[in-house]
């Protein structure tokens, strides 16, 4: 059969019913149990949260306000199932004491998650003369430009449109190069036996600022129990939410800025060596 | 003549010729339109399953993070709140939400408490056995901690005493001491700080004998009650 133009870019003009048909059909008939989008679930997740747009999540810790009892680190554990060794957490605090010399000592035994002794465990610091001490809580800074979404080899992790990083445990392979990327140490790998929530050991953990509460409307586990409101949770598209108001009112500032990750964690209260 | 009659039998040849090559034309076109046909169905269910077939991959293997992002949303919290510990525990709350503690949740001693919030049968865990650890957490001397927390020598307030017995955790404060009854002539000056307005805080030098005058008829509040000891007010 000699195949002449026209009837070539006649049959090159019949693929496109035959796309358009298979395309239709494949939407009719769920022959590959294709996974079926669930519309409204997104508007009922808003709905939800009570906002009709989508939030602007942003954290801030007060470190003049932070008193050093652990609540939260314990309670983030229990919340989200992370297991209770030192090695693994989602957030802990740390204790900085600067010596009249101008020496600043960091100690956080277990997290915090016990709270503190009354003097520095750190190295060196016993016997100093304390000029200032202050406790910093720390977590997911969920940046705007995380660098553990870049280095990815699986593009396991990603952002939520409300600004959250989270980790997909099906795609993750526990390489571990987001653990070592994050700047800000806020990455574990499960180890094996631990109960997580959604029981995956070997992938890579990190603070969601507790998704499945704020997306409930709730505060994240940490913000809940704070007794002192060192940790506060909210949006920043509702000028009235607690973190507008603490940014508004207080002059903040994020860890390493330099890096340019964009941190939503704004801190109150450190000075600029300390950032 | 004889030249119009070949001319018309040619004619007739020429008709005859080109229905003939008409007839094969459309026949071919036929058959030609039928292969397109064809060409199109095949086409379009190889579409169709090469369709379903990547789909089917790609919801298995691809990158879902809006279908990830669900999951994580759905997990079941630990902790509840404070608002809905309010839906029961209303006397606690409205005492508690008045007091200094009021910026402590109720979950910040207490425990998680979302599942007692779903089903009562779920026993709270008992925040009073635990008391001096609680109370220790926050305000054990601790340096970092703000001088505005109040941080007693925990070993010198009334020594292995539970903080329970004079402090009332939910509004913050001691006990209100009664209007006094009786004179205070041979008793040691407790009115001092134990006046109507409320307990000042314990100096580090008080006398455990000089509280041991006052107790030996005052039993406190919630000792009373653990003991059944009778209570002179």
């Amino acid at each position: 059969v000699s195949l002449t133009r026209r009837r070539l870019l006649t049959s090159c003009l019949a693929i496109v019913p035959g796309l358009v048909g298979a395309q239709l059909l494949s939407r009719w008939i769920p022959l590959f149990g294709e996974e079926q989008a669930t519309p409204g679930s997104e508007v009922a997740l808003a709905a939800a949260r009570g906002a009709s747009t989508t939030p602007d999540w942003a954290f801030a810790c007060d470190t003049t306000k932070c008193i050093g009892c652990g609540l939260c680190v314990l309670a983030c554990k229990e919340e989200n199932h992370v297991p209770l060794d030192t090695e693994y957490r989602r957030t802990w605090v740390e204790r900085h004491v600067v010596a009249a010399d101008g020496a600043v000592y960091v100690d956080s035994p277990d997290g915090g998650m016990h709270g503190f002794p009354p003097d520095s465990t750190a190295p060196g610091a016993a016997g100093q003369a304390v000029r200032q001490a202050f406790f910093m809580p720390r977590l997911c800074m969920q940046c705007d430009n995380p660098p553990c979404v870049s280095i990815c080899p699986v593009s396991a992790t990603y952002r939520t449109e409300e600004g959250v990083v989270l980790v997909d445990e099906e795609r993750c392979i526990g390489c571990g190069y987001c653990v070592v990327a994050c700047p800000y140490g806020a990455r574990y790998i499960v180890p094996s036996g631990a109960e997580t929530p959604k029981g995956t050991a070997g992938v890579a953990d990190k603070c969601t600022w507790c998704y499945h509460r704020t997306t409930r409307g709730q505060l994240p586990a940490c913000v809940e129990v704070c007794p002192a409101g060192a940790r506060v949770f909210g949006d920043l598209s509702d000028p009235d939410s607690p973190v507008s108001t603490v940014l508004h009112d207080q002059r903040t500032q994020v860890l390493r800025p330099e890096l340019g990750t964009k941190p939503r964690v704004y801190y109150v209260g450190l000075e600029a060596e300390e950032a | 003549m004889s030249v119009g009659k070949r001319s018309l039998g040619s004619l007739r040849g020429v008709v005859r010729r080109v229905r003939r090559v008409r007839r094969v034309e459309l026949r071919r076109l036929a058959a030609g339109t039928a292969k397109a046909f064809a060409l199109v169905a095949i086409l379009a269910v190889a579409l169709f399953l090469i369709t379903g077939a990547v789909s089917s991959l790609y919801s298995q293997y691809g990158q879902h993070p809006e279908k990830n992002a669900r999951t994580w949303a759905a997990l079941a919290p630990v902790f509840a709140d404070s608002a809905t510990c309010r839906q029961c525990h209303e006397p606690e709350y409205s005492r508690w939400t008045r007091s200094e503690h009021g910026a402590v949740a109720c979950e910040s001693c207490h425990g998680p408490l979302s599942a007692h919030s779903l089903d009562q049968s779920v026993v709270a865990g008992e925040a009073a056995a635990r008391s001096n650890e609680i109370c220790a957490a926050c305000h054990a001397k601790v340096v970092g901690r703000p001088e505005r927390i109040p941080q007693p020598d925990l070993t010198a307030h009334y020594g292995s005493r539970a903080c329970l017995q004079c402090h009332d955790a939910h509004s913050a404060v001691a006990v209100r001491p009664p209007v006094l009854s009786h004179p205070l002539a041979d008793l040691p000056a407790c009115a001092i700080c134990h006046g109507a307005e409320g307990m000042k805080p314990m100096p580090a030098d008080h006398q455990r004998s000089i509280d041991d005058a006052c107790l030996a008829c005052h039993v406190p509040v919630s000792s009373a009650a653990e003991t059944g000891e009778e209570r002179v007010p």
